[in-house]
């Protein structure tokens, strides 16, 4: 038994998964799909769903061929020193440049809802210093923490679905198939930008104890990540009509507003729903953080990594407050993910990826020479 | 000490640094003992004489209250005084063989031992054993002669239960080590003793069941336990403070129980129980908030009612902990969030009210926990007036000043029994603590910050181990051995508790067959 292994399980690696990425995305989801693809959405998350998937098993595969190597030792055996050190620089910015803007939304959204008149650098603030707490504390509090959560966050939730049942129509998914098919395909990058997130696999996959089933339980994570979009896109859709959808601003907690059973002395679920989401936003904000500083940590090769999660805290806050609306905020974090999130989760491992087969398909057909 | 030492120190060849060897002369180890307790006026010194000639010298040294004298009086004394005259040991070799005989023959008791140094052979009188000295003979016995003042076996007070056993640990080493023994007639019962206190010399046991018992655990908490240095130790309370992982928390990570029946439980889940002298508490390691969220009563009464009481407990923690910081949160930020017609009740119900809520709720807490305080200080009947007096009358008044909101009143009272629905004291004493953390917090930030505090406290808990196993166990490893959450705000009927908790990681995880098909046919089928 080890006292203190800095190690986590492949299941608390899935919640881990899920937690971040979930929180991403479940805000908007509904409206950006019921803005671009009408009813259709749900084809969209199911096309998304199997695509992440997909590059989710990249991901393991990838982790799994460098056992006890970090993600800049994977890079850089595959694309040599130099190489590494700039892509995890960029890593560390682009992390901090998601995160940041994450956090603004995220602070909006509790200034909106819970604290009107309240400094929106307070709640920032509140919620990084927290965070930085979580990030000191390692990985192996993190996956505790994310596996604890995962029941509390998931029951509640699925009770509040049921209970926004009421009240719907389901005449409001038809038209079915409406959208053409070329239009669906332009639109994958709004939902693979639901998914965002899974991958911190590819960082935190070195400190999970059995390699082998980091797939599987990724995989498991992204399927129900799937099913939760899915059940979140057509409830919203069937309680609010696509035209509706298209005019929240959040859609997930208007659709949570409108539970009202009187008789059950459920009239408002706003505050559990509030309380829930700051939960599961914090459960995204904070594995990117320890992202960041395991990979500074990889970066500056020391051994105690404690000692960067509050440096981090002052450029994030600067990106948090850099747009000076929430509209500000959102165009460019769409324009910033649009560009550089397939480059991260697609461009980089599918190098490693090709790398990695050459090198290998090198050492079959050296072998019998040598 | 030092004189002895110039003169025998060289002669003898395995005397230990600092230690004392007996000498042959019965009148030098007497004045040896005698220079050691100097000052030490409950010491009885007898010497007396054995032999039909009575030439052999001879005396015993005990503390007074500590020995039991009659066993002195007739097991040691009148047999060596009275039994040698009549059959002596005349033949020479025998004459050489004194103590061997003596030991063998004459002391009717049942603990008898050789000690090698003087400071050993203190060490047990100053524990309630007699010291016998020989003359002509460089061996020092120890009788094994414990009679001192003790409490009886009582009901354990911190943790009575309705059904079950009413013994509890007492202050005597001995006795709690027995009443463990006496609940498992296993040979795989182990007890593993020594003594801490550089001082206070105090007997401390580890017992664990050898086959069963998580082996990290056990070299893990020998290692800790050889690592204490401290001249005294009162409570196993020192001990554990010791041997924690996390000093800083204010959660408890080692249980503690009066329980001999808790710690037997224990014991096969594969944790390791730590017996300390003077002290009616045994140490149960690794503690996790799982283990000390449940009561001896949950096994013994059928599993639905247990797993509803159960969750009641879990429901009254939760409540403890946020109910205060929920009424200041939603008052004072949200009464939009609460259904209208509580809301208009509220306002109704705090017309008139001077303070905030926060300040509301502090006065409130503060003052139910001056009462807690002080009821637990006072005796009993005056505990019980002092209760009623506090909560009902202070309460009435402070809502009849118009200083709280009726509503206040009810919030505090109802958070102070919850807290008190938490079987461990100190756990529920750590809740408490951080309801003030809440308050604070949801008097700044409302419901964000309560949900802050929340995980602020949720991340501590996760990064808690007790002796390599998370705190939150079996919550944080669900998903892999589901089979634990059997065991949680769950209580699953004993019949398909087959397996041992994996989060303890024991040794053995096979409880019992599953016979539920034997015994009951298709009715409890899977």
């Amino acid at each position: 038994m080890n006292f203190n292994n800095n190690k986590v399980s492949a299941p608390q690696l899935g919640s881990i998964i899920l937690l971040t990425v979930v929180g991403t995305g479940i805000l908007t989801l509904p409206r950006a799909l019921a803005e671009n693809v009408g009813s259709d959405g749900w084809l969209l998350i199911l096309l998304g769903t199997l695509l992440s998937a997909a590059v989710v098993l990249i991901h393991s595969h990838i982790v799994k061929s460098f056992p006890n190597k970090g993600y800049m030792e994977i890079i850089s055996t595959c694309l040599s020193k130099p190489v590494a050190y700039i892509v995890v620089a960029l890593l560390v910015v682009y992390f901090i440049i998601l995160n940041g803007f994450l956090v603004r939304l995220f602070a909006e959204v509790v200034k909106l809802f819970l604290l009107l008149r309240t400094p929106i650098e307070i709640i920032i603030f509140s919620l990084l210093l927290l965070g930085a707490y979580l990030a000191r504390q390692g990985i192996e509090t993190l996956g505790r923490l994310a596996e604890l959560l995962i029941p509390i966050v998931l029951v509640p939730s699925l009770i509040l679905f049921l209970l926004s049942l009421e009240g719907g129509d389901l005449g409001n998914l038809y038209p079915i198939l409406k959208t053409p098919i070329p239009n669906i395909l332009k639109e994958m990058p709004t939902i693979l930008f639901s998914f965002l997130g899974f991958d911190v696999l590819l960082i935190f996959g070195l400190y999970v104890n059995k390699p082998q089933k980091i797939a599987k339980s990724a995989t498991r994570a992204i399927l129900f990540i799937g099913a939760l979009y899915l059940v979140l896109n057509l409830s919203v859709i069937v309680k609010f009509g696509v035209p509706q959808t298209t005019h929240l601003i959040w859609p997930t907690i208007s659709l949570f507003k409108t539970i009202d059973f009187p008789g059950l002395f459920i009239e408002n679920v706003e505050g559990v729903v509030m309380g829930i989401w700051v939960l599961i936003v914090f459960m995204s904000i904070a594995p990117i953080l320890l992202v960041k500083v395991i990979l500074l940590q990889d970066l500056f090769s020391v051994k105690d990594n404690k000692c960067f999660a509050l440096p981090l805290l002052p450029p994030l806050y600067f990106v948090a407050l850099w747009g000076a609306s929430l509209a500000e905020s959102y165009a460019y974090l769409d324009k910033f993910v649009t560009y550089t999130a397939p480059i991260v989760t697609l461009g980089i491992p599918g190098l490693i990826l090709i790398v990695m087969t050459f090198k290998k398909k090198n050492k079959k057909e050296g072998e019998p020479n040598a | 000490m030092g004189l002895w030492k110039k003169i025998f120190g060289e002669k003898k060849k395995e005397a230990k640094a600092g230690k004392t060897m007996p000498d042959k002369k019965l009148d030098k180890n007497l004045e040896t003992i005698k220079a050691m307790l100097k000052d030490c006026d409950d010491i009885v010194y007898r010497e007396f004489e054995i032999g039909v000639d009575q030439d052999y010298k001879a005396a015993l040294v005990y503390v007074d209250g500590m020995a039991d004298k009659i066993l002195i009086n007739n097991f040691i004394l009148s047999t060596s005084m009275v039994a040698t005259r009549i059959v002596e040991p005349t033949a020479e070799e025998l004459k050489q063989q004194l103590s061997q005989h003596m030991k063998d023959h004459t002391f009717a008791v049942t603990e008898v031992s050789e000690q090698e140094t003087m400071e050993d052979a203190v060490k047990f009188a100053l524990s309630g054993d007699t010291i016998i000295l020989l003359d002509n003979c460089e061996k020092i016995f120890t009788v094994g002669s414990k009679g001192f003042p003790a409490r009886g076996v009582s009901e354990p007070v911190t943790e009575a239960v309705i059904r079950g056993p009413r013994d509890g640990f007492t202050e005597v080493f001995r006795f709690n080590t027995a009443l463990i023994r006496r609940r498992i007639r296993d040979t795989k019962l182990k007890v593993k003793q020594m003594q801490l206190g550089a001082r206070s010399k105090t007997d401390v046991a580890i017992m664990y069941i050898e086959d069963v018992v998580n082996e990290g655990v056990l070299k893990e908490v020998k290692r800790r336990l050889d690592t204490i240095d401290i001249d005294i130790i009162l409570d196993s309370g020192y001990v554990e403070q010791f041997i924690e992982d996390d000093w800083t928390s204010p959660f408890p990570q080692i249980q503690n129980t009066e329980r001999p029946d808790v710690v037997t439980a224990a014991l096969y889940e594969g944790r390791v129980a730590i017996v300390v002298d003077n002290s009616p508490f045994v140490l149960i390691v690794p503690g996790t908030i799982n283990a000390m969220m449940q009561s001896a009563e949950d096994y013994y009464e059928r599993w639905s009612i247990a797993t509803a009481v159960r969750l009641l407990r879990y429901f009254a923690a939760t409540l403890s902990l946020l109910l205060p910081s929920l009424y200041v949160a939603f008052t004072s930020f949200h009464p939009q969030m609460m259904p209208t017609q509580l809301t208009l009740a509220l306002a109704v119900n705090r017309e008139g009210v001077p303070f905030p809520a926060i300040v509301e709720a502090l006065i409130m807490e503060t003052t139910i926990e001056i009462l807690r305080e002080a009821g637990v200080r006072l005796p009993g009947p005056i505990g019980a007036t002092i209760g009623i007096v506090g909560g009902l009358v202070i309460g009435q008044a402070a809502v009849e000043a118009g200083l709280v909101a009726p509503l206040m009143v009810i919030v505090v009272a109802v958070t102070a029994i919850s807290s008190f629905a938490i079987p461990r004291y100190n756990l529920a004493i750590g809740f408490r603590l951080l309801r003030f953390l809440f308050i604070f917090a949801a008097g700044a930030l409302g419901l964000y910050g309560i949900m802050l505090s929340l995980l602020l406290v949720l991340i501590h808990l996760a990064s808690l181990k007790s002796f390599g196993v998370p705190y939150l166990s079996p919550f944080v490893t669900f998903i892999e051995e589901s089979g634990d959450i059997g065991d949680t705000f769950v209580r699953a009927p004993l019949l398909s508790m087959n397996n041992r908790n994996a989060h303890v990681n024991p040794n053995n995880r096979n409880r019992m067959d599953d016979r539920r098909r034997e015994n009951f046919g298709d009715k409890e089928e899977k």
